[in-house]
């Protein structure tokens, strides 16, 4: 004789590991149906142990057998039609009549199985009349404007009315998936529920998955026995094989019958209510004693609940669309002092009440870098500066609580004023201004079931089992901060940083213009410099000169060593009045000119060798120029340039070798000359320091530079609107190229 | 050879150009009479009061109380009648004072020279060809360059 197995699940559940516990695979069923599982061959691998009496037959008659030799005639039909089309529609039933019973019979697909589920039937079907005038009250009320809690209110009665259970609740969660009773239907017997609250342990996470999975659950009677699912095949005897999570009769979690039977309850009827695919809450219906209902009534109430989903976002939307509009004519007020020209900050923020009514808080902190500027009823600005350190350390943009003493314990002493807390960061010119509002501390009560904070029993199976009404006072929470709330004060935070972005640019003008002012002064400075430095500065030089060679005539009358310090000071004063004279011309070079004229640049750097006859008579030198251009210059500057670059290049000779100095024009660009000799050079990384004042490309004394003649040969190019630029290696020679971009003259 | 010593009458407010005229001096001729004074003002007075017995002036044009550009506007109307002749000793080398000296009889525009040894050259040059320093000058001429040493 075949031994039966049973695949329930045998492992104890205690209430440590209720999160794990695999409540999706229970191995049992409720006793008001019978479910068979067949296999590939159509053979009944599994069966609920109750299917033999409705079947009229033993369940080891049944097991491995095929379908159509064990089933009556009206079931195997049924089964014959899901094996040969595979459709069905898990929704709307088969209404199966057999051994004088009407069986609402459903299929699911669990590969490689599939299972009938049958469910017996108590009454005869609804006419479809009655699903439509319910479901039309429903809609007209809909259609009217009704606050969210009213249609909620209606719903329950609705449900009452077509399913007859003791009380109906919508239970709503928060958040945090506390709950809370949001409307009800009760009978006079019982008392009310309505306004208590749940905490989130009631309905754990994985419940809550399997209420999103399948959104309606029937518990009959509480006290039921589970009926255990059987086969005879050893291998199909584990949970896991078969999952019976979508079954209509699936076994409910022990740990949630101990929970219902603590409350008195004896059976129960949930429909979930879910929104943007998130479990909102749930239409849940009691009744003191066991109570079975018809899938029709089941569908029907669950049809009544679809519209109410169905409300629940437009609902929602309405009410936030209103909050929206209630917040414009602060906006618009605030936007239109933004809009002025003056600093709204310093102007408005403390004296507008609008400043803290655009989120409708009681209280707002402008946070700059020195200052802090109060809106209505805040903190003290020590306890705002604190707090402004600690949320810009959270490194958000935008941040908002409404218990800010439970992130932040330092405003357990300010909670009155700010429990809640809405903080944005303004990112302007790299520094940090934050805008903050504030929300007094709304004390309240709430009404729980049971004391939420009560220890839970240590026994297997032991939900908290005291459900006594306990009261709460909540302290230290604001009003939480809505969705259009929190929108309004980013619009307020962009405005304000578009008009912080206006007054940074117009003070950015008045620097710039003060700073041109400031230029302009001291370029009209830098013109005394002239006479400066020709007689204040020049006059105690030429004294120094003057003393020191006057000591010179009488140098024989010294000790020796008296003499070379007389030499040093010589020499000293002599690179000074170089200088001087050099910064002269450089100043003067820097001013600019008004006149130009037609320069032949080769008749002007005949002119200029002039000044070099001694050392090109020492044959020091020898100059090659050729097709230089004439172009728009001003003679004087241009003259000064090539005494510079010629003198430059004849300092810088190899020693013991003519330099050789070629100065060209170019064939292809008429406005570029070059400059080139044969001498020491300079290594290329110098070519732009040594254009710099005071920068020489070689560190010689005896070279006698100041450091200044090149940065007055690129002063006279800028001021021809050209450039120049030096090409070098070491001991290779250096080329100048000269760029008149004022053009050449033909 | 005039035995009688060349009358030389040097106007600065600059005590360190007077040390070093003076010294400058010394050193070319012990003969010369040199006389000094701070400022045009009292220069004026004392050409008045000793009837302009001075060959040379050497007139220093930055002053304060009266310039050298003032001293000369005063004595330009005498100067043709007299032997005194007029050498202007400035730092300046502005153009313009050079133009404003020369249309008021000035026979000669010296910039001061930074050696002591080009002083005392640019002195003796002067004591030496005073008598060839007569108006009117060439423009050309009224400069004191290196050429002249």
């Amino acid at each position: 004789m075949p031994e039966l197995y049973s695949a329930k699940n045998n492992s104890v559940t205690t209430i440590q590991n209720c999160a794990d516990e695999p409540i999706h695979i229970p191995g049992s069923i409720q006793p008001h149906g019978f479910i068979l599982v067949f296999n590939e061959k159509n053979e009944i691998a599994l069966c609920s142990a109750n299917a033999g009496e409705f079947l009229g037959t033993q369940v080891k008659e049944i097991l491995l057998q095929p379908y159509l030799k064990v089933l009556p005639a009206a079931l195997a039909d049924i089964v014959t039609q899901y094996v040969q089309t595979g459709r069905h529609n898990s929704q709307v039933p088969f209404t199966v009549f057999f051994n004088d019973r009407y069986f609402d019979c459903f299929f699911r697909r669990s590969s490689p199985f599939f299972i009938l589920e049958c469910i017996a039937g108590i009454e005869h079907s609804n006419t479809v009349y009655d699903v439509l005038q319910h479901t039309n009250e429903l809609v007209q009320v809909v259609n009217t404007r009704i606050s969210l809690q009213e249609l909620c209110q209606l719903i329950t009665k609705k449900i009452h009315d077509i399913t007859g259970y003791d009380r109906v609740m919508v239970y709503r969660f928060d958040e945090n998936y506390n709950g809370d009773i949001f409307a009800e239907t009760v009978v006079p017997e019982h008392e009310p529920f309505l306004g208590l609250h749940y905490p989130h342990t009631d309905i754990p996470a994985q419940a809550r998955a399997l209420y999103i999975r399948n959104l309606m659950r029937l518990i009959v009677d509480v006290n039921y026995e589970p009926v255990p699912v059987v086969t005879m095949n050893q291998e199909l005897a584990q949970p896991e094989k078969i999952d019976m999570s979508d079954l209509h009769l699936r076994s409910v979690s022990p740990i949630h019958i101990q929970y219902l039977k603590n409350m008195g309850v004896k059976g129960t009827f949930t429909i979930s209510l879910i929104k943007e695919g998130r479990l909102w809450g749930m239409i849940a219906c009691h009744h003191y004693s066991p109570k079975n209902l018809s899938y029709a009534r089941q569908i029907q109430a669950f049809l009544q609940t679809q519209i109410l989903s169905s409300q629940l976002g437009v609902q929602e939307t309405a009410e936030m669309y209103e909050l929206a509009a209630s917040l414009e004519p602060s906006m618009r007020a605030l936007q239109e002092k933004l809009s002025q020209d003056g600093n709204f900050i310093k102007n408005y923020f403390e004296k507008m009440p609008e400043v803290s009514s655009i989120t409708n808080a009681s209280g707002a902190a402008f946070i700059d870098r020195d200052a802090i500027y109060l809106n209505g009823i805040t903190p003290n600005q020590e306890q705002i500066a604190a707090l402004h350190e600690w949320l810009l350390q959270k490194g958000q943009q935008e941040f908002h609580t409404n218990k800010l003493s439970k992130d932040f314990p330092p405003a357990k002493v300010y909670e009155q004023v700010a429990s809640g807390v809405l903080f944005f960061k303004i990112i302007h010119a790299d520094i940090n201004i934050s805008l903050l509002f504030f929300r007094l501390s709304q004390d309240r009560v709430i009404r729980w079931g049971g004391q939420p904070t009560q220890k839970m029993g240590i026994e297997a199976l032991t939900p908290r089992n005291s459900f006594a009404t306990w009261q709460q006072l909540i302290q230290g929470e604001s009003l939480p901060w809505q969705t259009p709330e929190i929108d309004a004060g980013f619009r307020f935070v962009h405005a304000l940083q578009q008009h912080l972005f206006r007054l940074f640019l117009r003070e950015e003008e008045a620097r710039v213009k003060q700073l041109n002012e400031k230029l302009v002064r001291a370029n009209k400075e830098l013109e005394n410099i002239n006479w400066i430095s020709t007689h204040d500065l020049k006059e105690p030089l030429r004294k120094i000169s003057m003393f020191a060679s006057m000591l010179e005539e009488g140098r024989n009358i010294y000790a020796p060593q008296a003499r070379r310090p007389l030499e040093r000071i010589k020499d000293s004063v002599g690179r000074m009045q170089k200088l001087m004279d050099d910064l002269l011309l450089y100043s003067q070079m820097s001013q600019g000119f008004d006149s130009f004229e037609k320069v032949d640049l080769n008749e002007l750097l005949a002119e200029v060798e002039q000044s070099f006859e001694m050392e090109k008579a020492e044959g020091i030198y020898e100059l090659h120029a050729k097709d230089l251009p004439v172009v728009y210059g001003n003679k004087f500057q241009l003259h000064q340039l090539f005494v510079n670059l010629l003198g430059n290049a004849i300092k810088f000779r190899k020693p013991g070798a003519k330099q050789i100095v070629t100065v060209a024009g170019d064939k292809l660009n008429k406005s570029k000359i070059t400059f080139c000799d044969n001498g020491i050079g300079f290594s290329q990384n110098l070519s732009e320091k040594i254009f710099q004042v005071f920068q020489r490309g070689h560190n010689v004394d005896s070279l006698g530079g100041t450091g200044i003649g090149l940065a007055i040969c690129r002063k006279i190019m800028e001021n021809h609107n050209g450039k120049i630029e030096a090409v070098s290696r070491e001991d290779a020679g250096a080329c100048f190229h000269l760029y008149f971009n004022y053009g050449i003259h033909n | 050879m005039d035995k009688k010593p060349l009358r030389l009458l040097y106007v600065d407010d600059d005590p360190d150009d007077r040390f070093f005229f003076e010294s400058a001096t010394q050193i070319i001729d012990s003969g010369l009479s040199v006389a000094t004074h701070n400022n045009g003002a009292l220069a004026l007075e004392h050409l008045h009061e000793s009837d302009f017995a001075y060959d040379l002036l050497f007139l220093d044009l930055n002053m304060p109380v009266k310039s050298g550009l003032d001293v000369l506007d005063e004595l330009q109307q005498v100067i043709k009648d007299r032997h005194l002749k007029i050498v202007i000793f400035t730092t300046s080398g502005n153009p313009a004072n050079i133009e404003a000296t020369y249309k008021l009889n000035a026979v000669l525009y010296v910039q001061k020279p930074g050696s002591f040894d080009e002083l005392v050259n640019i002195i003796r040059n002067i004591v030496n060809m005073h008598n060839q320093l007569t108006l009117p000058v060439p423009f050309e001429q009224f400069k004191f360059s290196a050429k002249y040493a």
